[in-house]
């Protein structure tokens, strides 16, 4: 319990309220909180402070806060860094922003997701991914005691609840019951006390070696949206849902390790015991992440924009030392993009984590809080690794951090378009063609891999479908990324780059700091582009499964009047059929080129089944091919797409001489082992 | 005491050159096989590549997308199936048709016959089992050993992935890796010298396959660091021209220039099999130098006794199991004795041999003076070899440092 609580106890209610929302200075009240000194005199002494020197987390314009901040946290955690535990208490002030009394409340406990009998660990065996909790590797976050101010202890009203499947075992959502309902307006403040026990790395979470990744560390409470409790169980591949805030995070840990978190740091105290207490606030966030190693190395930078000086701040390991400008230099870059296309980053602050080697955390996103993944060789001609790390993560401040969707319910909103973002900055910063790999006799666009994802499993789930409710995790990878980002790709070729590029941009301006749906978003391209006739994609591409592929049949290029012979006119008739093979329909363009240079076009709406079309001609045509562009990337097969009339077969015997040579020398490495 | 040896490196050299047939025929053989295995594999592309302007995607650069679409193109079809498989049983088929090929080079480079590819597969076919058998315990050697250390260096890098990380950590993992591997090779080295010594003892009369064991070893132990420096040498030259052929593919030629590819990717393999053929020769340099074949004289007069009429040598060529011995074992009956390079009449005295059109225009001599005209390799002398009292008492005393290892496991 926070050694505050006596003087807060000591005021009024309202007063009691105010102080956390009054005593913005981060500073002042860490050291008041810390010292345990605080007696009753020094109540007017915070409210005093709270007038002066304070400490802001973010670059607001007019000073105001940039969300509407339901919660307000703070946090008092000590770490063992040798048993890989935390002891911390917690004060949650909730106001309750519904126009109904509130009566339960549910807690996420996503630590507990990292044992065997819960649902998280369930699916992932399912989808085949057998995570073996050996001793000392379970994760668990136990909830020794919580009460409310003005509604006494609520410990025994603890229960376990899984509102998604029913697992009883499940124990990553606790609710509680208040005795009497908290009205409209009204809030209310829970304290809490807590254990974590960090599993080894898991789901981007947990410690590896002596490095510690406190992501989803402490209960956090569910969130009231569109009129019930939105408080999901964890599950394989969902992600995370909160309401906006501020946190005040005081960590207390050996001197030797540096730790990086969500917000900014705002003091930093050695203890007598050889531990330190660094203090951390953070504004107009939903979540608050931190990450701790004795081997990272900082690396200081910034970032102005059109609403101040943003810190960079990159913490990364002394065996990745080699990667640190690159981390910061793509870090910068992605930064730019995003200010340039969508709008400013708001906060004082982006911490980069780089995280420990052969673990489980990779990359991931947290508010103001990306850890990245390299590796020590990381070559320059592969941007798909470190660098796509850094975009697509940097990228989630925007969708998620601020335009903070339902991860659970609508994960393409946040994981789709930012892949989609990614794929363009990355395109920008690395080439069009060559922004995944640029090796000498291979190149793969960032697009290009978004697109083969989707292409694994391109019909098996809607993008439009919460995500614990995909086939498996595989599907919801290569939907949920893969074909969200292809299908605004396509969608872009539609509108055209400008139009979804400035119809993104007004989706993030309107909706930042808020919790937009689908219909939200879909209604703004709809809206920016002027384009009312985009129903029909959205439907097939967003809410449907049915595959896009459109085929040239056939091509036939013969002398007009074949009957007397060859070139007997010297005109030709040249006929293709193209066919639609899947479901999806959309209108695609036609090309047919002749042997005089020349090129024919034709657009289908590509309604019916087949369509033929034909020219007659002076000249004989070489090849036919839809969508000569390039831009339909839904289309499942780039292969039947084109038709030429000779052959070339380069391509299949290079690729044959590739295997006849693999082929050789297995044999000979065979023959030489026996 | 070590007998002096001549140059492993260039005395391998040149009998691997000298019997060049053999390295032809072998890499006759796995480009053969290479190009069967490729031609399902081509045929299976040509329904997606051949009329499709996506294969330019392919045809120069590889844009790896349009390859990673074409994969799963060709995995939804029959495609991975029928390739795979068929380049499945190409290779095991192939892999048999090569260990024969090598078994009969061994015995070409003991033997000195000619390299002809009848008397490389008859003496492949004559020595299979052998070398099976030899394979098969080197293998269960190979398992055991192996497995240990690869189960050691498991444990190992688990206990130091626990400290070290990155750089360190594959630096360990790598000489770790190296010293299994280098194990792996010592093994293969052996194994290569147990299969000499199995046509070597042939000559001397010994056929057991687990009586090469030992003096192969012996052998490697003795004269290791030549041995191992020069098997990896000429191994690291192979590999290293066949990485330089891969080079010069990757940087001077252009994309689509699929035949000069194929051409330096096959110079490159045809020279990382020459080397292990290079690395046969030393071998057989080094048995044959270090430990030259004796006949045993007990052996020799065992069968003089035998009631056994004088084979013509078209008889004694019938079967390959053995030739040079029984060859050898008539030329000592009519003179017995004798050594064959300074008793040209002991030739004179043999039941001409029938024309056989295998053997062509050989001139008539024992394997043993072929043998020694084809490769001088020191050691004892023909003049010295052919005191037979000496032999006799040498291989009977046992305890003498001069006996080479080979005579020890007579009876």
């Amino acid at each position: 319990m926070p050694r505050l609580l006596p003087l807060m106890l000591s005021l009024s209610p309202s007063a009691i309220v105010s102080i956390p929302r009054l005593c913005s200075s981060a500073r002042a009240l860490g050291l008041l909180w810390r010292a345990g000194q605080a007696t009753a005199f020094a109540a007017p002494l915070l409210l005093a402070l709270s007038a002066w020197g304070q400490v802001s987390a973010v670059n607001s314009p007019d000073g105001k806060p940039l969300s509407d901040r339901v919660v307000a946290y703070w946090i008092d955690a000590t770490l063992n860094t040798a048993a890989k535990t935390l002891d911390a208490t917690e004060i949650l002030e909730y106001r309750n922003d519904s126009d109904q009394p509130l009566s339960t409340f549910p807690f996420h406990l996503y630590f507990n997701a990292f044992r065997p009998q819960s649902t998280f660990s369930g699916e992932s065996h399912r989808d085949g991914t057998n995570i073996l909790y050996a001793n000392g590797e379970q994760g668990a976050m136990d909830v020794s005691s919580i009460s409310a101010e003005g509604y006494g202890d609520l410990t025994q009203s603890m229960k376990f609840t899984a509102p998604d499947d029913g697992n009883r075992e499940d124990h990553t959502v606790m609710e509680i019951t208040l005795p009497k309902p908290l009205a409209p307006g009204d809030a209310v403040r829970f304290h809490l006390a807590f254990h974590d026990k960090f599993p080894l790395s898991v789901a981007r979470n947990g410690y590896k070696r002596d490095f510690i990744m406190g992501g989803q560390w402490f209960p956090k409470i569910g969130i009231w949206w569109h009129g019930a409790w939105n408080c999901h169980q964890y599950h394989a591949d969902t992600e995370f849902f909160s309401d906006f805030g501020t946190y005040n995070v005081n960590l207390t840990l050996p001197q030797r390790y540096t730790v990086g978190a969500s917000g900014i740091q705002t003091d930093e105290r050695s203890n007598a015991d050889g531990t330190k207490t660094l203090s951390f606030r953070g504004e107009d966030i939903h979540d608050f992440a931190w990450a701790a190693s004795p081997h990272f190395q900082v690396a200081d930078d910034s970032f102005e924009n059109s609403l101040g000086t943003v810190r960079l701040h990159a913490l990364v390991l002394a065996s990745h030392a080699a990667q640190t400008q690159r981390y910061l230099s793509t870090l910068k870059q992605s930064m730019q993009k995003f200010d340039e296309w969508y709008g400013p980053y708001p906060y004082k602050q982006m911490t980069l984590i780089d995280p420990e080697p052969d673990s489980e955390i990779g990359g991931m996103e947290y508010p103001t809080l990306i850890t990245g993944g390299t590796d020590w060789w990381s070559p320059s001609w592969l941007p798909f690794g470190q660098d796509a790390t850094v975009a697509h993560e940097y990228g989630h401040q925007y969708w998620y951090g601020m335009v903070a969707t339902n991860e659970f319910v609508e994960p393409w909103l946040d994981e789709g378009i930012n892949s989609y973002s990614e794929s363009k900055v990355m395109a920008s910063l690395f080439g069009v063609n060559t922004s995944a790999l640029n090796a000498r006799t291979l190149y793969a666009s960032d697009a290009e891999t978004e697109r083969i994802s989707y292409l694994h499993r391109p019909d098996e789930d809607p993008i439009a479908r919460p995500a614990w409710q995909f086939a498996g995790s595989s599907s919801y990878g290569c939907i949920v990324y893969g074909k969200t980002s292809t299908a605004l790709t396509t969608l872009e070729a539609v509108l055209g780059e400008g139009t979804l590029r400035q119809a993104l941009r007004v989706y993030f301006t309107r909706y930042r700091f808020k919790h937009p749906t689908a219909t939200d978003f879909l209604h703004t391209v709809e809206e920016v582009s002027g384009r009312n006739d985009l129903e029909p994609y959205f439907a097939q591409a967003i809410y449907g499964t049915e595959m896009l592929d459109y085929s040239v049949d056939s091509l036939t290029s013969v002398p007009s009047e074949w009957w007397k012979g060859k070139d007997a006119n010297g005109q030709y008739h040249t006929s293709v059929l193209v066919r639609r093979k899947g479901g999806f329909v959309l209108p695609v363009k036609l090309e047919v080129g002749f042997d005089d240079g020349s090129k024919e076009q034709a657009t289908w709406d590509g309604k019916d089944r087949w369509m033929r079309f034909s020219w007659d001609k002076a000249s004989r045509a070489v090849y036919a091919q839809v969508d000569p562009d390039g831009i339909v990337s839904l289309d499942a097969n780039s292969f039947n797409n084109s038709y030429t009339l000779q052959p070339n077969r380069t391509a299949r015997l290079k690729l044959t001489n590739y295997w006849v040579l693999a082929q050789q020398l297995l044999a000979q490495w065979l023959s030489f082992l026996v | 005491m070590k007998r002096p040896l001549p140059n492993l490196l260039t005395h391998g050299f040149w009998l691997a050159l000298r019997n060049w047939p053999c390295v032809v025929w072998a890499y006759g053989v796995n480009l053969a096989f290479g190009l069967l295995a490729g031609i399902p594999f081509a045929g299976g592309l040509a329904p997606y590549l051949d009329h499709s302007l996506a294969a330019q995607k392919i045809a120069g650069t590889i844009d790896l997308g349009y390859l990673a679409e074409l994969e799963m193109r060709l995995r939804q079809s029959n495609f991975i199936p029928v390739a795979f498989h068929t380049a499945l049983w190409i290779n095991l088929l192939e892999v048999l048709v090569l260990f024969v090929l090598f078994t009969g080079t061994v015995f070409v480079y003991v033997s000195a016959e000619p390299p002809r590819l009848s008397v490389l597969l008859r003496g492949g076919v004559a020595y299979f089992w052998r070398f099976v058998r030899s394979t098969c315990v080197a293998a269960c050697i190979a398992g055991l050993i192996l497995g240990v250390l690869i189960a050691s260096r498991v444990a190992l890098l688990a206990r130091l992935s626990a400290v070290y990380v990155e750089r360190k950590m594959f630096l360990y993992s790598v000489i770790s890796g190296a010293v299994v591997l280098l194990v792996a090779l010592l093994i293969r080295l052996w194994l290569d010298l147990v299969e000499v010594y199995i046509v070597r003892n042939a000559v001397d009369g010994e056929h057991r396959v687990r009586n090469a064991l030992l003096p192969a070893l012996r052998l490697l132990y003795r004269y290791f660091f030549r041995t191992v420096g020069s098997f990896f040498l000429t191994g690291m030259l192979g590999v290293s021209a066949f990485a330089a052929c891969l080079y010069l593919w990757n940087e001077f030629v252009p994309a689509h220039q699929v035949w000069i590819g194929f051409l330096l990717a096959q110079v490159g393999l045809f020279l990382l099999l020459a080397s292990r053929f290079w690395q046969r020769g030393i071998e057989v340099s080094l048995a044959m130098a270090a430990d030259p074949p004796i006949v045993a004289v007990d052996e020799v007069l065992e069968i003089a006794e035998e009631d056994i009429p004088v084979t013509t040598g078209a008889e004694s060529l019938a079967g390959l199991s053995e030739p040079t011995l029984r060859d050898l074992v008539q030329k000592l009956r009519t003179e017995p004795w004798a050594n064959p390079d300074v008793l040209p009449g002991s030739q004179t005295s043999r039941p001409a041999r029938p024309a056989d059109p295998s053997r062509g225009k050989e001139p008539e001599i024992s394997p043993l003076d072929r043998h020694a005209k084809k490769f001088p390799l020191g050691g004892l002398s023909s003049d010295e070899e052919g005191t037979p009292a000496n032999s006799a008492e040498k291989t009977r005393s046992g305890g003498d440092q001069e006996i080479p290892p080979g005579t020890g496991n007579k009876p």
